[in-house]
């Protein structure tokens, strides 16, 4: 398949990379220059160092041949424009349709994109929440707003170095009973806790927790209360 | 009329102001209350609205259901193009008009039904016709400066 | 010395470099790699058969390896197909193990200043050899 990506952050080029792996042919476009540079001396001459969002310069990335748009840049508005851009410009050079693909941000936005045209949309909270609902499989339709209503939050805690949680199993962080920890996001890769696994500092902690719990969650995670 | 505005700097405000003072129902959106203090007349009389465009809720405050036009006046073309489609696909809008400024996403945009101009290229040719108009340029001005202020 | 690459585009500079890479190989006992690159845009596969650009391709490369042959010394001439030429030249320096590469840049300029282009820079930046880089004189602009 001939892919197009637009936007060269952390998941464009981890994206590209996997694709390139994989044995596709990709392009990658990234308007920062020095990382535009940066990436094509790893990854090879597959990266255009424009704007994607600039129309001219998917077309000379031949967005009318390609199968898939994926506009992964941090910023919801561009991603929209760059996938209807990309099937504009397809039309009007006679091309193919390519299925477009969005990374939304913010997860308010996610239903507009689809409606305005976008074929798939993919949001990180999203995934993450999936995951969660999934761990509450008993309650499968569990929402974030009711969560909202019923006083929890979803938080993330970052470990640092010095913290007393380096090295502390889950179960002796002696958690309140109505705090779960969904998930650990350890470097790539992400982890469902039990009560023996082991923290460690970077890890990036999910927590789901009654509103009133933060400050002690916060002290057994980080060593420190607000 | 009832006009939405997003945007209040100095293009969306002076738009705001005059359709205002004209008796027209405006209701303009910005992501900060500074703008709307340094570019609406005191005399503004419609709605503002602190917010996202490209937020549903927002562009209701700000009346969009009973809207007749909708003006993308920020910065930024992406912003004010998924704006735009938000008034006229999600709201139905019937006159949308969006301030854009590449001309290949201008022409793009105009064929899906999206009325554009380009602040830029307009100032660009109203500035090559005060360029090339001879007339302008025959008289002194320096002298007529110095009469100006001399006679003051 | 055992090998040294010479690219070349079709210019005028193309038969001064390889002049000079083939009285180098001559001298050293060097092999002779000739390299002429066709850009291929991303509107086209890379493998897509450009019959003009082949053709031209191969009408350049003769004429190089005419020089080698006078030169009498041994060489290989290839015709690449990439996206962008300094990483074809750089990587086919590489893969071939090439001792030094000789190339002439033309004198041209963007925006009133002199422009070196995009290909010599990124070989000088990236090729693992030595580089020789030669200039045309500046009047040839004029000419």
């Amino acid at each position: 398949m001939y892919i197009i990506v637009a936007g060269g952050g952390k998941v464009g080029y981890h994206l590209t990379k996997t694709l390139l792996a994989q044995g596709h042919e990709v392009v990658l476009i990234e308007m920062d220059r020095a990382r535009a540079q940066r990436i094509a001396e790893e990854l090879g001459s597959v990266v255009i160092p424009q704007r994607a969002d600039e129309g001219r310069w998917l077309l000379e990335a031949g967005v009318e041949r390609a199968d898939v748009v994926i506009a992964a840049t941090g910023n919801d508005e561009p991603n929209l424009i760059i996938c209807q851009l990309a099937e504009l410009i397809a039309r009007r050079t006679g091309g193919r349709k390519p299925r477009t693909i969005a990374r939304v941000n913010h997860p308010k936005n996610e239903g507009m994109l689809k409606r305005l045209g976008v074929d798939a949309t993919v949001s990180t909270t999203s995934v993450i929440l999936a995951m969660i609902e999934e761990e509450l499989s008993p309650h499968p339709t569990v929402h974030l707003m009711t969560l909202r209503q019923a006083g929890i939050e979803l938080m993330e805690f970052i470990i640092a170095d010095n913290s007393p949680a380096v090295g502390q199993t889950v179960g002796g962080l002696a958690l309140p009973p109505d705090v779960s920890l969904p998930l650990v996001v350890r470097g790539n890769e992400a982890i469902k806790p039990n009560d023996d696994t082991v923290l460690d500092a970077e890890d990036a902690i999910i927590a789901l927790l009654p509103i009133d719990r933060e400050s002690i969650v916060r002290e057994r995670l980080m060593g420190q209360t607000v | 009329m009832n006009i939405v505005i997003m945007g209040s700097g100095r293009v969306g405000a002076t738009l705001a102001n005059r359709l205002s003072k004209e008796g027209h129902h405006v209701g303009i959106i910005d992501i900060t209350s500074e703008a709307f203090e340094r570019y609406l007349d005191p005399e503004f009389k419609g709605r503002t609205v602190l917010g996202d465009g490209i937020d549903e809720d927002v562009l209701r405050k700000a009346g969009i259901a009973t809207a007749d036009a909708f003006v993308a006046a920020a910065h930024g073309d992406n912003h004010n193009l998924m704006a735009a489609q938000i008034a006229k696909v999600i709201f139905g809008v019937k006159r949308v008009v969006t301030r854009c400024n590449d001309p290949v996403r201008m022409e793009l945009y105009e064929a899906l039904g999206l009325a554009t101009i380009s602040p830029s290229l307009i100032a660009a040719r109203s500035l090559y016709d005060l360029v090339m108009d001879e007339r302008l340029h025959e008289r002194d001005v320096a002298a007529e400066i110095e009469r100006a202020l001399g006679s003051a | 010395m055992s090998r040294i690459l010479v690219p070349v585009n079709g210019s005028d500079l193309d038969e001064e470099m390889v002049r000079l890479a083939a009285a180098t190989a001559k001298r050293t006992g060097a092999h002779l790699i000739i390299v002429h690159v066709i850009v291929v845009k991303r509107t086209l596969p890379l493998d897509v058969e450009l019959e003009e650009e082949v053709q031209r391709g191969e009408e350049v490369l003769g004429r190089a390896e005419r020089i080698a042959d006078e030169f009498q010394v041994p060489y290989t001439s290839e015709l690449l197909q990439a996206r962008a030429t300094g990483p074809a030249i750089v990587d086919e320096a590489t893969e071939r193990a090439v001792d030094l590469i000789i190339m002439g840049v033309t004198y041209r300029e963007r925006y009133g200043e002199f422009y070196l282009g995009q290909t010599t820079p990124y070989v000088l930046k990236n090729a693992p050899c030595r580089v020789w880089v030669a200039r045309e004189p500046r009047g040839a602009l004029a000419s």
